[in-house]
Formats: structure tokens, C-alpha cells, sequence
């Protein structure tokens, strides 16, 4: 029934019900009247026989069945006024649970664009990814052991013998540099089948996608734009298919511009695609040990997920028997890409959003025992309610509906602190490359803001339920009679509050160990796992202008004056120079090369590595270890013999079973090959590009001095701050030359903290929320003791009347906190411990001993002591101020 | 509202209802008539409270076992809301008059055990 009829009918019903009853009274008074009595006389008895009409009225209404709608109304306005009436309370509760609420909200709005909204491709629920899986190589591929990329022949093979699928892809991540008009630019690109884009049910903007045998060699120079590269580099030019563009030094024709809504997954979108071509050396049996291809395939239809799977198991399983030398142990499946998609980052949404529910359950524990303490004050209330015949449900009711406002009014502020904190993640992941694109999508739809409403029911009945049953379970008689002082009912309701208190502690206390252990495990790698030690490193860039510094010469000769002054300088300990600076968020400088004594062979055929030219002491400045040989000397000057350093994941592919020192390789660091060859004369340790990187990277050094460039990144160590170095490091490059635009001047700290933006972010989130579980925690205590202090008033004062010192009260109270403290964190290590090797074993392969979590243990323990500690001495103070006279006079 | 207040409503809730549903049995009446049609047949012992009569009605009503009229009546020119007993309420009032009569035996039975011996 809609509500205008509604009101309508019931109007009519009103007004109906109004006519009988008068038309009844009359009667009455005209038998009256014909008894003989007066008119006046009359209209009174008859007011008498039928008795209070409102109250007829009423239970007349009670029969038409709307009742429960009028007292629900009813309840809502008593509640209003009752919340109105307790603002201190109300603004407590309301704003705790909009805290609570607006964490789960941001989170879950991360999921839900993330994780939850199909990718924007034809049926997306038909596409799948092909995985191999090895359960032995456990979490040393980043994303787990059944997620792990197709070797070429392996996607060959399949491809031909699969039934399930209408057609499959192979796609891979790889390095551009294009050169042009503009300056010469270094891109993230994906070659990919030329079926790539039709298995995937996309189409261009502009032009077209790939063509069938555009994956064949000497068909495959041709590229498809992002729309951002097409914006950027290309002006929107509309009439760019058909342009000729110089991609890694070869020519290559735009055919088509991708639709800015294409995306798939998360992490770095493509700025562009060409295709993907096997050439004969796919088909080596080295080849079917690179596992490099993502395979996407679409099922035939009337194809299930499952017989996919199951028919990638049996091709698997084939290979292995076939080629037991490589492929042995290794499985294939299949998934959904919404699901691959949403499995990137699963690991710590899951993680992030346990830790808001964590939050929520701390805010629910404390509202309820919040409104615990409240109860005292309106026993009364109560009990007289109950005594004026309100039936124990319609009590309860009551105050759910005033649980309902408080849930209602905190989902409603959470909200919008929620929005808040969405421009905030947005704006912390804008300046991340990698998934700066994708942060567009994470927004308060329709499904977060139901999910909201939701949750903050659902809290509603989770803090509104217990102290509900417990206010209403009164006896009527003793509450009355002792006026709402201490009876066993207030012990009871005590004991729930300490109850509520003690688990509010535990969740906090493995809150705070799991997001403690988790930002120290993000240190650990960022410390260990990068290959450098970035702390005290100060780093600045430097572009020379090319017209002054034209001559090779002369920019190697400012860079080495500018590492002498720097190291000249108090408070430094070593300077040095690179071309790029690993880690970090530049662009990948990948070179092809050729190792001596091998055959020759075409540019495109050669082996790539990374590729960086460094000062002498750039690899001691960031301490990246030398493993064996030496390392650059000053006197590996641009006349002596070129030297190279190369990296152990360069020695582990490249010279599997050799002696690399003293062998020589030629890197092609410019157009044309160069004629002179780079003796090996040291193995260093392996520098990660940023934090998850999932491959180990080969890299390769030279000196500085022999392979000069205008562009260059100081690293200095310093002993002190290496922020506050800032300024020496300016006047000492600007004497030597003030016209020198000195760029990027930032820790290295910072540096990674940027090109590991993603984890800093969940650091961030995971310490606000940890901080907000403590702070919720202390309060919860503080609430608890306070009422203590407010029953006990009395007792105190009877105490301090018969002489007790007020460091004896103090000691009384703050021990009540203490106790609860110390079964919270007895509770909270029991939960936490078990948390943490579930933790462990999702993101992590390998266990750190105690000694590494200790610390983290102990402190989470001592704060979550400190917040107990302040939350009962504050009222415990209070409690000593009580005057035994004042207290006592109070009966 | 205490259990006893409500066991109590519901006896007489239970009898008054079927008292009307009896009542209108002859024809059609409005409140006033009914109630003192009870009165008078119970010869005054029973007293209808009118708080409990319209609620009752009203209920009644809902239950579908009444029907109601706004009507004018030959004697008078001033509208009255009469009650008419439909097809299921006449179903209800012989199952309630059988269960009544059973009732009533069974109490007499009880309270007056000598006669039968």
C-alpha cells in the first residue's frame, strides 16, 4: 500500500470510528434524558457508561491492526528525545560507530570497484586465464604457486590441442622506447597474440585491433595506442592510424587507439600493444623453463569454468610426460580474469578489510557498554514503564529503535567521513603510475552506500541487543523500592560491561600485534628485499642543458667534480652518480646485448638486461654488495679498457655454468654497435625496481666515465639527516654551475616509499586503524571505570570518612582497569598469535622467528597497558576528589 | 501488561464476541442496540462495557465474521453504523455455541456431581 493511500484510508477510518462513537453517545443520553435527568446531567452519565472515549478510541484502534506502525513512530520520537536528552552520550556513540563505519565504507569501496565490478569486456564471466601451478614453489613468485605465467611452447601446444576454449592468447609485459618528434620516451607496453583483443571481445576507438597473422614475422610492425599515450604524446590527433612511429629503433604503423574505459586489472595499464611473435627460439627447450606469458582464452559456449579447468589439467599433465626435464610438477588450471583480476590484491584487501571489522566490533563493544552505563540512570525510567503496564518486548523495542537512530545517525556520518577518506585514497594512489588510472574507479556507488546501511543494522542489533534484554530483565519491585542503587541487577549489567570491556581490549590488543607485525614485515622488505640500504641517502637530479654541455667529455667532468665536492663536504661519507636510479619509479632503461665468443645475431634476436652507467662509489653509496671481482676504480677512466659489473641474476641466466669474470660483453647503449667490448670485472648483488617485483631482474653497470650522459642521479650518504642535506647539496652543485635546474631532491627513503606506494598506503590505513581501535579501547575503559566510580560514590565516601588516604582510592579503581587490562590482553595474545600465522602463511613464505615479532608483541602489549591505565586513572582521579560529607548526604 | 490482565481479557474478550455474534443473529443493529440488547435478555446481569464493545466490533470486523453499513433508520434521520452477521461469522457462532455448550456441561458436571449418582 503506498503511504499516501495509507493515510488516506486512514483518515476515513478515523473520522468513521469519531461518528460512531458520538451517535452512540447521543442514544445514551436520550435514554438518559428519558429517565428523567437533566440534558447536561444526562450527557454525563452517558460519558460515564461508555467511559474514557479516548481510551475506546484507542483500543479500537489497537483492533484495526496499525498499531505497531503508531508505536513504532512513537518509539522513534521517544528515542529522538531521549537521545536529544543525553546529547553527551548520543554524540559519543554516534560519532564511535561513524568512525567504525566509515573504515569498513572506504575499504569496502575498494573492493567493490576493485574486486567485485566485472572488467569492461565482452561477457566477461566467458574469459578466462590460463595458470601453470606448482605447488613446490610455494610463495617465491609473488602471487602464489597456482598463479604463475605459460611458457611459449606450453601456450603453442595448448593452444592447438584445447576444446574448451573458442580461442586463446598469449600476452606479455614489456619495455618501449619511442622516439619521434618529441623527446625519446620510455613506455610500459604489452606485446600480444593478434587474437589478443578478439578473445577479449574489446575494439579500438579508432582504427582497429590487431589483424589475423599481424603476430608472424614481417607482419608485425604495427601498434595499438592507449588513450592516454594517444592524448599525451599524440594530441588526440585524430588522424593518427596510419602514422609511422620509431619504436626500439624500427619503424612501426599505428592501426588503432584503445577506448579509455578499456582496462583489465589494476596494476600498470599498457600504454601500448604490438604483437607477439615466436620466434625459433621459443621452441628451445630452455624456453619451456620462461614462464613469462599471461594466456587469457574465451570458452566456447555451453563450456564450463570447471571442464576447463579440468581439461588444462590433463594438456598439463601431457607436457609433463612429454618433457619430464622441465615440466615435471608443474599443473595447469583455469579462472575467471575477474577472478585472477581480483586475486592481485586480494591477500591485502582480505587483510584490510578484517582489520575494519575489527575496528566495528571494538566501536559496538563500546557503545554497548556505553549505554550499560546509561541503564543505571534510567532504571528508573524503566521500571516505572514497566510498571505502567509496558510489556517486556515493547521495552526492548524501544531501545533497538534507539539503537536503530544511533546506527542510522553513525552509517549516515560515517558516510560521509567515508567519501572523505575515498578522496583521500584516490588522491594517495594518483601519484602512483602504476595504478594511478585505476583509482577513478574505486567510488561511493549504490552497492557501497546499501553495504553501508547494512553494516550499520547490523551494528545497531550488535550493540543495541544486549544492554536491551539487560535493562528490561529488571524486578520491578526492588528497583523501585531501593531507587536505583546498587542491586544485583547492576551487578549483573557490571559484569556484561566488564565482559564487553575485557573482549573490547583483546580485539584491540590483536589489532594492533597484526597491524604491527604487518608494517614491520613492509619494512623488512623494503629494508632486505631491495638489494640497497636506503637509509641516510639523499638523492637529486640533474639534467645538464645540452647546448653548454654538448661534449661527452664535459658532462662526465661536471658530474666528477660534483661527486668530489659533494664528498668534500662535513657529514658526508660517499657520493656517487647513475643514469637511473633503482629503485624507483623511473622508467626501466633495458638494453639488448651480445656476450663474446657467442654467434652474432640481429639487434632484435639479442639477449636484454637492465642496463645502468655509474660513478665509482654510486654502488658503495647505496651499499649494493660486491659479491666477487672488484669494483670500479677512479682509474676505470674513459682511456682505459671498458670494464662492466653484472648482477647475479645476470650470471645466474646468462652464465649458467661459467666463470663470468673476465668474460666480455658488448652492450648496445646506442645506435649503432659499438666497437668496443666491456671486460666482466665483477658479480654484485641484485637491485629490486620496487617492491613486488616478481623477477629478478639482470642488470648490468659500466663506469660512468666511459658512458657519459647529461642525465644523472646524485646519491649521497650522509651521517646526519640526509633531508636537512638538501641545501648543501644545491650551493654545492650551483657553484659550479648556478644555471644547473637541480630536480627531485628527495631521501631515498622516499624514493621508495613512491615506487612502493601501494604498500606504504596499507601501512597507512592499517596504522589509522590500529590507532583507532587503541583510542576506542582506552575510551571503553575509561567508560567502565567511570561508572564504577559513579556506583561506588557512596562506598568512597564512606572509605574516605573512616580514614582511607586518597592514593588508597586511586589504587582501588585503577586496579578494577588493570584487572580488565590484564584478562584483555590475556585474551587479545591468545587471539593474536594464531592471527598472525594465518597472516603469515597468506602473504609470506617464510616464518620470521619470535625474536623479529617480539618487539612488535611487546609493544602493542605495553600500549594497549597504557590505554587501560589512562582510561581508569583519569576517573579514578575524579574518585579521589569525592568529598565523604557530599557523599554521604547524597542518600 | 502483566500475563494475568491478559488471560483475563481474553475470557471475556472471548464470550463477548460471541454474545454479539448471538446478538445479530435476529438482524442487523449498531452498537448501542447490541449492547443493550445483552443488557436486557441477561436481565441486567450482564453489563456491556462500552470500551470493550467497540473495540470488539471493530475487530470482529477485521476477522470478516461482520459486516458494516452506515444506514438511516424509518424512526429516526440521523445515520447509525449497523452490524450485520456475514456467512462465516454465522459459521463461527454455531462452532463457538458448540464448544460454549460443551464447556458448560463439563463445568456442571463438575460442580454438581451429587445429581447424577
Amino acid at each position: 500500500m503506498s503511504e499516501r493511500r495509507w493515510w488516506k484510508r486512514r483518515g476515513a477510518q478515523e473520522e468513521d470510528l469519531d461518528k460512531e462513537v458520538r451517535a452512540h453517545l447521543e442514544l445514551e443520553e436520550e435514554e438518559q434524558r428519558e429517565s428523567g435527568m437533566s440534558s447536561s446531567e444526562a450527557w454525563n452519565a452517558a460519558k460515564r457508561a461508555l467511559g474514557s472515549t479516548t481510551y475506546v478510541k484507542e483500543e479500537v484502534r489497537e483492533a484495526w491492526g496499525w498499531m505497531w506502525l503508531d508505536r513504532l513512530a512513537q518509539d522513534g520520537r521517544y528515542g529522538m528525545r531521549q537521545l536529544r536528552r543525553n546529547p553527551g552520550f548520543t554524540v559519543v556513540a554516534v560519532v564511535t560507530l561513524a568512525l567504525g563505519i566509515a573504515a569498513n565504507t572506504t575499504i569496502f569501496s575498494v573492493v567493490n570497484g576493485w574486486m567485485l565490478r566485472p572488467p569492461n569486456i565482452k561477457n566477461p564471466a566467458r574469459v578466462v586465464r590460463i595458470l601453470c601451478t606448482n605447488p613446490a614453489k610455494g610463495f617465491s613468485w609473488g602471487w602464489g604457486w597456482d598463479r604463475i605465467p605459460v611458457s611459449a611452447p606450453d601456450f603453442i601446444a595448448w593452444r592447438e590441442q584445447s576444446h574448451a576454449f573458442e580461442d586463446m592468447a598469449a600476452s606479455q609485459g614489456g619495455d618501449f622506447t619511442l622516439t619521434g618528434k618529441d623527446e625519446p620516451e620510455r613506455l610500459t607496453g604489452m606485446r600480444a597474440s593478434a587474437s589478443y583483443f578478439d578473445v577479449l571481445g574489446v575494439s579500438a576507438a579508432l582504427g582497429r585491433t590487431f589483424l589475423p597473422g599481424e603476430d608472424q614475422p614481417g607482419h608485425d610492425q604495427v601498434i595499438i595506442l592507449s588513450d592516454g599515450l594517444w592524448q599525451r604524446r599524440f594530441g588526440s590527433n585524430p588522424r593518427v592510424v596510419g602514422e609511422i612511429v620509431r619504436l626500439n629503433g624500427e619503424s612501426y604503423t599505428v592501426v588503432g587507439v584503445m577506448p579509455s574505459s578499456y582496462r583489465l586489472g589494476v596494476y600498470g595499464p599498457p600504454q601500448l600493444w604490438t604483437p607477439l611473435i615466436f620466434g625459433p627460439e621459443s621452441m628451445l627447450p630452455a624456453a619451456r623453463e620462461d614462464r613469462s606469458l599471461g594466456v587469457t582464452a574465451r570458452l566456447k559456449s555451453g563450456v564450463s569454468v570447471e571442464t576447463a579447468k579440468a581439461e588444462m589439467a590433463a594438456l598439463a599433465q601431457r607436457s609433463e610426460q612429454t618433457y619430464p626435464a622441465t615440466s615435471k610438477g608443474w599443473g595447469a588450471t583455469a579462472m575467471t580474469i575477474q577472478h585472477f583480476i581480483a586475486d592481485e590484491f586480494s591477500v591485502g584487501m582480505r587483510l584490510q578489510m578484517g582489520v575494519v571489522i575489527f575496528v566495528l566490533l571494538i566501536a559496538c563493544a563500546n557503545i554497548a557498554s556505553l549505554q550499560l552505563s546509561r541503564a543505571a540512570a534510567r532504571q528508573r525510567e524503566f521500571a516505572v514503564r514497566a510498571a505502567l503496564g509496558a510489556s517486556r518486548f515493547r521495552l526492548v523495542r524501544q531501545l533497538l529503535v534507539e539503537s536503530l537512530l544511533i546506527g542510522l545517525a553513525g552509517g549516515g556520518l560515517g558516510l560521509l567521513l567515508a567519501w572523505w577518506g575515498v578522496d583521500l585514497f584516490r588522491s594517495g594512489l594518483a601519484g602512483v603510475d602504476s595504478v594511478g588510472s585505476a583509482a577513478a574507479e574505486i567510488t561511493i556507488d549504490r552497492t557501497v552506500v546499501a553495504y553501508t546501511l547494512g553494516i550499520s543494522v547490523f551494528a545497531a542489533i550488535l550493540f543495541g541487543l544486549a544492554p536491551a534484554l539487560h535493562q528490561t530483565g529488571l524486578d520491578l519491585h526492588s528497583t523501585l523500592k531501593e531507587g536505583g542503587r546498587a542491586s544485583s541487577q547492576s551487578k549483573a549489567r557490571h559484569r556484561t560491561q566488564s565482559v564487553l570491556v575485557t573482549a573490547e581490549i583483546a580485539l584491540a590488543l590483536a589489532l594492533l600485534i597484526g597491524a604491527g607485525i604487518f608494517v614491520q614485515e613492509f619494512l623488512d622488505k623494503v629494508h632486505a628485499r631491495f638489494g640497497i640500504d636506503p637509509n641516510q641517502v639523499l638523492t637529486a637530479n640533474i639534467s645538464l642543458s645540452s647546448t653548454r654541455y654538448k661534449d661527452p667529455s664535459k658532462q662526465a667532468g661536471f658530474f666528477q667534480e660534483a661527486i668530489q665536492r659533494l664528498e668534500a663536504l662535513p657529514g658526508v661519507i660517499s657520493a656517487g652518480a647513475t643514469t637511473r636510479l633503482a629503485p624507483s619509479l623511473e622508467d626501466e632503461y633495458v638494453v639488448t646485448f651480445s656476450i663474446e665468443g657467442q654467434p652474432a645475431s640481429t639487434r632484435t634476436e639479442r639477449a636484454r638486461t637492465h642496463y645502468f652507467a655509474t660513478s665509482p662509489d654510486y654502488l658503495r653509496t647505496l651499499r649494493i654488495p660486491l659479491i666477487r671481482g672488484r669494483n670500479f676504480l677512479p682509474s676505470d677512466s674513459a682511456q682505459a679498457p671498458p670494464v662492466a659489473l653484472v648482477n647475479q641474476a645476470f650470471v645466474r641466466r646468462y652464465f649458467p655454468n661459467e666463470q663470468p669474470l673476465g668474460k666480455h660483453v658488448r652492450l648496445d647503449t646506442s645506435a649503432s654497435d659499438r666497437p668496443d667490448w666491456s671486460e666482466i670485472v665483477g658479480i654484485v648483488g641484485n637491485v629490486k625496481n620496487w617492491l613486488e617485483e616478481r623477477r629478478e631482474l639482470p642488470q648490468v653497470y659500466e663506469p660512468y666515465p666511459q658512458r657519459p650522459s647529461s642525465v644523472m642521479t646524485l646519491a649521497v650518504r650522509t651521517r646526519s639527516d640526509p633531508a636537512a642535506f638538501a641545501p648543501m647539496l644545491r650551493r654545492a652543485v650551483w657553484g659550479m654551475d648556478k644555471d644547473q635546474p637541480i630536480t627531485a631532491v628527495q631521501t631515498m627513503n622516499h624514493v621508495i616509499a613512491d615506487s612502493s606506494a601501494g604498500g606504504r598506503m596499507m601501512n597507512i590505513l592499517m596504522g589509522t586503524f590500529a590507532g583507532l581501535g587503541l583510542a576506542l579501547a582506552a575510551v571503553g575503559v575509561f567508560g567502565v571505570t567511570s561508572y564504577t566510580v559513579a556506583q561506588r560514590t557512596h562506598e568512597i565516601g564512606i572509605r574516605m570518612a573512616l580514614g582511607a588516604q586518597k592514593s588508597d582510592v586511586l589504587r582501588m579503581v585503577v586496579k578494577k582497569g588493570m584487572v580488565l587490562g590484564a584478562f584483555g590482553i590475556g585474551i587479545g595474545l591468545a587471539l593474536a598469535v594464531p592471527l598472525v600465522w594465518l597472516k603469515l602463511g597468506l602473504v609470506n613464505d617464510e616464518l620470521l622467528p619470535f625474536d623479529q615479532r617480539g618487539p612488535v608483541f611487546l609493544a602493542a602489549v605495553f600500549l594497549i597497558w597504557l590505554a587501560a591505565l589512562l582510561g581508569s586513572y583519569i576517573p579514578a582521579r575524579r574518585a579521589t576528589k569525592v568529598d565523604p560529607m557530599v557523599a554521604l548526604r547524597c542518600e | 501488561m502483566t500475563q494475568e490482565a491478559k488471560e483475563r481479557m481474553e475470557l471475556v474478550q472471548g464470550t463477548l464476541d460471541m454474545l454479539i455474534l448471538r446478538t445479530l443473529l435476529f438482524g442487523p443493529a449498531h452498537g448501542h442496540q447490541i449492547a443493550k440488547h445483552i443488557q436486557r435478555t441477561s436481565d441486567e446481569v450482564l453489563q456491556v462495557e462500552h470500551g470493550s464493545l467497540y473495540p470488539a466490533l471493530h475487530r470482529l470486523e477485521r476477522k470478516g465474521w461482520l459486516s458494516a453499513k452506515w444506514e438511516t433508520p424509518k424512526d429516526r434521520n440521523r445515520e447509525f453504523k449497523y452490524y450485520r452477521l456475514t456467512a462465516t461469522g454465522r459459521k463461527h457462532l454455531l462452532a463457538e455455541e458448540k464448544k460454549w455448550g460443551r464447556l458448560t456441561a463439563a463445568i456442571s458436571r463438575v460442580m454438581q456431581p451429587a445429581e447424577e449418582s
